[in-house]
This record gives C-alpha cells, structure tokens and sequence, in this order.
C-alpha cells in the first residue's frame, strides 16, 4: 500500500517502505514508527541510523561454528577455556545466546541456520551440517548435544544428522523434553534451559 | 452438559447478545435471515473454535465492527458440565490492514489455550441440512467428519492428527520438488519417521471409533425404517485396501470383505511395521507422482444399506436417512466417551423428515440435557416436543423469548 505519488516527502515515503519489509511490521505500523522518527530528536536518529549501518559492517559468519561474529573464529571458538570436545548444535544464533546466558554449558557450539523444512524450500544443502560433519573428523569431538527445536522440523533435522554422523564414535544426545512442545530454545527460560541440558539423552 | 448463559459481540449479524439458557428444548424460529442459523453457528464456534459453515473466520466478524473500531468478535458463555460450571470465550480479531491475518484466541476458565488444548472441552452435535453430503460427497467430507468426532472424545488423536498433517506437508513437498528438480530422495524418506508414528494412532483409533459407531448406527437405523433396512459403517482403511481392492469396490463387489477380516493388523505396533513397510515398497511411485500415496489422508468411509452402497446406489430419501442416523449414532457415542452429554444444535433438519422420522428425533432429543432447534415452521415440530419447548423468535439479530 503506497501513498499517491507526491502526496509524501520521497524521504518518508522511502523509510515506510523499507520498515514495512520488515517481519510482522504492516504498513500502518511502518508509518507510525515513522512519523515517530520525524519528531524524535537528531541524536536519537541518527544513533539508529548508524546501529542500522554498523549492523552487517564486519559480521561475519565463524568458519568453525557458523556463528554470527564481529570476526573469525569467533569469540567463543577462541575461547581455550572451553571444553573442547563438545557441540551443542542449535537451528540460530538467537538460540546460543539462550544458551550462554544460563551459564550452565561450557563447550562449543554448531549453529545450522535453520531447519529441514521442504515447504519452505529449506533442505539439508541449505544448512551447515556439511561443515558439521567436516568438524567432526578435523576435531577432538567426543560428544554431539542436537538442540535443535523440539518442532517437527527440528526433530527431523535432528535425525538427519544422527544418520550423517553415521558410526563414527561420537557419543550423540538430545537436550531433554523440558522444553514445550513446538517452542523454541529463543524462549525457554534458563531453569527449562539448564535443565533440558543435564537431563539430555543419548540417540542410538 | 448445557449452556447457561452465551454473549456475543460483533458475531455475524449480532452486534451485541445477552441471553440466559435452562436445559430443555429450545426452539429458535422466525423468518429466514434473521439470525437463526448464525445463532446456532455463535454455539457451534464457542465449543470448537471453528465454523461450520465459514470458510475464513474472519467472515464470522459483524460488518460494522470495523467502523466500530472494534474489528474483533467474541462469542463467551458459560457451560454447566458434569464437573461443574465452566467459563469460555473464543475471540476472533481482525488484523489492522484487510488482507492481514485474523487471529483466534480461546480463553478458557481464565486461562489462553492453544486451540488443540481446548478440542472436547465443550462437546457439540451439530445437525446440519447438508448432512448428507457425508454420504454423497468426497472422502475428504467423510474423514474430516470423522476428525472433528474423534478429537472430541480424544486430545491424543488431536495431537498426532495435527503432527501428522504438517509431516505430509512437507513430505509431500519434498516429493514435489524432486519431480521437478531431482536430487537426494532422502529428503522425503526423511519424513517417513513421523508420518508412520503419528499415522498410525489415527488408524488405529479410527478403526476403534467406526466400529462403535457402526454398531450405534445399525441399531438407529434399524428404528428410523421400522427394522426394513440395515444400515452398516465400514472403515476403508488406504493401507489395508491396495489398489486392487479399491478397485473392485469401486465396482460395487462384495463390500463386505473390509471390517472383518482376520488378518488385519490390529495392535499400534503391527500398524507401524504395515505403513513403513507399504511406504517403502511405494517409493518409486512416489517419486514418479511427486506425492503421498499411502496414509490415513487417503482413507475413506463407507454406508452400505442392506450390503449396497448408499453413495452411489442410495436413493436421495435413504442418504438423508442414513445421514441423520450418523447424527444419532455420534451423539450416542459422545455421550458414552464423555459421561456428560454434548449439546445438541439442529438445523432446520425437520423440513426434510416425514412424520415417523420427525417423532422419532423428538423422542431422542428428549433424552438429553439440551438441543437448540431452528425452524421455519412450528408446525413441523412434534405435538409432543412442541409442548415442552421454550420458543424464541429472531428478528434481525435479537431473540424474542415467546414462553
Ligand atoms: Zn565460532
């Protein structure tokens, strides 16, 4: 939904749309967040402005975990500190975040960027489970956590890993069924969280 | 159970609704486009959070409520079950744009459920004047009967059909896109896993479920056609019928090998090991077909009167018949699954009957708590019924209580 040529500043006009790109903004909420912009004072624009700008300058994806990181490896690759010998593979970033704020997991992480989902057009190429199986063979992995999201989707990207890992000896678990059913790891609250971690099963 | 008190907000053509209910028989009546059916419909929704006869719910909203400001409808009420006095509300809100999404919300006793939670809270028959397309039209007519029956009586069967329904989704979307484009078939066999497990508790309840409802259905119908005619419910199962047999049915040959074979896998595990196995010898196909073929998504029912096919060798007199002794039957069954018996809502169903049928409903609705009953013609009620029921006229949106 456009305004009639010339009836807006193409400045506005421009911001409306590119907001309405956004998920679960519409354009009525899209023209509000930008009439709200037009009379904010100039500091607190131009700081968004320039967090918009910085946001993809120098991110890069961690060529080990496939994180998102301000460099490569990242900042949780590098740290020695960690147990080394362990992944937890989870679908987002978002979801290691959840993670590292319980506390509770000191091992390294495998982030897939998604889902199997086929009626999305999402298959196991678009993921990185390549270069998770390829970690598998380079490092001293002992154990694979599949935190995937307990959604169907989740559950069978799950299990497709579990058949590409094979019989290689790797000891391979899935976080706990604390978690509700179809919710997402983004918003399981820490006790769900560290609880889901030490009660996690082992996958034959 | 029955409905004490219903409130509606901006629901069709009410704007607003307040009315309190007793238990009985409550006959709703007036001229055509009033409110009748949409009054039946407010019931329907608030115990199933979902339409008969809408297609989208947000064709449930009044037209004016947007101008109103309040683009949303609700339908509350308050139910008296067994276990006690229950509070609902179901609200269907409209997105801030037309064309964005509507959502639906179901309160239920203070607390936001998810719509599969809710499923059987609030047990409703509906009795509807196109009841007999459950026998006349497509399989896919047939098996959603079938899944808004059960799913009342079990939450579990609610949970897998649900489950079950987004594996086939993408399963069969991986099965497209490999037709088109080719690649690994493991991205399809993938699926396998959770379309068996889920799958086959849909077989296995739905073959529980016809058979008790076969009995009921027999026995009803023997009583609507004064013993003349007996009526039978088969379960045509996709995994037990292989194309062969499909075949001869569709050719109207010995219907009755299904239902009662001896070597039908019957424990949950036999019906595992079944599907994945016909699932795997299906592979090539489809493949070729770039679908599902095998699964409770393609199962059927059949109503066979005296060993013929009511579907294709009925007449339009027996069809309704048979429709409405299902009506029978499943309000039978709910009653004995839930130890409470369900509301009851009929839609101008009287019109279609002849007398006996007619005096055969007043004498079943009688055995239970509450019916609400629409008409357009208060002669066509049994003295009888007629006697013992509150009357209510709509006009345009209201209701008229006349005694
Ligand atoms: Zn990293």
């Amino acid at each position: 939904m456009s305004a009639p040529e010339g009836a807006l500043p193409t400045s506005v006009a421009r911001l409306i749309e590119e907001l309405s790109k956004l998920p679960g903004i519409g354009p009525k909420t899209a023209s509000r967040l930008t009439f709200y912009l037009l009379r904010a004072p100039d500091e607190q624009v131009n700081a968004l402005a320039e967090a918009v700008r910085a946001l993809k300058l120098g991110l890069v994806e961690c060529e080990r975990c496939c994180h998102i990181a301000e460099s490569s490896p990242c900042a949780i690759c590098r740290d020695e500190g960690r147990e080394q010998s362990v992944v937890c593979v989870v679908e987002d970033p978002l979801d290691v975040v959840a993670i590292e704020r319980t506390g509770a997991y000191r091992g390294l992480y495998h982030v897939l960027h998604g889902a199997i989902s086929p009626v999305e057009g999402i298959l196991p190429q678009d993921l990185r489970i390549a270069q998770l199986i390829a970690r598998l063979d380079r490092e001293p992995i002992r154990e694979v956590i599949l935190a995937t999201n307990p959604s169907l989707e989740g559950e069978t990207t799950a299990t497709y890993i579990v058949r590409q890992i094979g019989d290689r000896p790797i000891r391979v678990t899935r976080l706990a069924r604390g978690l509700p059913m179809g919710g997402d790891l983004e918003y399981a609250d820490e006790m769900t969280l560290i609880r889901a971690l030490e009660g996690r099963s082992e996958v034959q | 159970m029955y409905l004490a008190e219903l409130r509606l907000i901006n629901f069709r053509n009410y704007a607003r609704l307040e009315a309190s209910f007793s238990p009985g028989l409550i006959v709703l009546h007036g001229a055509n486009a009033q409110g009748k059916t949409n009054f039946l419909e407010a019931v329907a929704y608030l115990a199933t959070a979902r339409s008969p006869h809408a297609s989208a719910d947000r064709e449930l909203v009044h037209f004016g409520a947007r101008e109103e400001g309040l683009p949303f409808a609700h339908v509350e009420g308050r139910v008296q079950r067994a276990d006690g006095l229950h509070h609902v509300r179901v609200s269907v809100t409209l997105g801030e744009q037309e064309g964005r999404r509507t959502q639906k919300a179901v309160v239920f006793d203070g607390r936001r459920l998810p719509l599969l939670e809710y499923i059987g809270e609030v047990a409703v028959i509906q009795f509807l004047p196109e009841d007999i397309s459950l026998i006349v039209s497509s399989p896919a007519v047939r098996r959603r009967y079938l899944d808004v029956t059960i799913c009342q009586i079990d939450r579990q069967y609610c949970h897998d059909l649900a489950r079950y329904t987004e594996a086939l989704r993408q399963r069969n979307a991986a099965l497209r896109a490999l037709q088109e484009q080719g690649g690994n078939p493991e991205v399809a066999w993938l699926w396998d896993e959770p379309l068996v497990r889920h799958g086959s508790y849909i077989i296995v309840r739905r073959r529980q479920i016809v058979a008790l409802l076969d009995e009921l259905v027999t026995r009803v119908h023997a009583e609507l056609t004064g013993g003349r005619e007996r009526l039978r419910l088969l379960y045509l199962p996709c995994l037990e019928l292989g194309r062969r047999a499909a075949h001869q049915l569709s050719l109207g040959l010995r219907p009755t090998v299904w239902g009662t074979g001896r070597d039908e896998p019957t424990s949950l595990h036999d019906v595992e090991t079944e599907f994945g196995e016909r699932l795997r010898r299906a592979r090539d196909e489809e493949l070729r077909r770039g679908m599902t073929l095998i699964g409770p998504h393609r199962d059927d029912l059949r109503f066979l009167v005296n060993a013929r096919d009511m579907a294709r060798f009925g007449s339009r007199g027996q069809q309704r018949t048979a429709a409405l002794a299902l009506r029978l039957a499943e309000m039978a069954l709910i009653a004995e699954k839930k130890q409470d018996a369900p509301l009851l809502l009929l839609d101008d169903i009287m019109s279609e009957l002849d007398a006996h049928r007619r005096a055969y409903v007043g004498r079943a609705l009688e055995q239970y708590e509450q019916a609400f009953l629409t008409t357009g013609d208060l002669d066509l009620l049994p003295p009888s019924l007629r006697a013992q029921a509150r009357l209510v006229r709509v006009e345009e949106g209201r209701l008229v209580w006349e005694r």
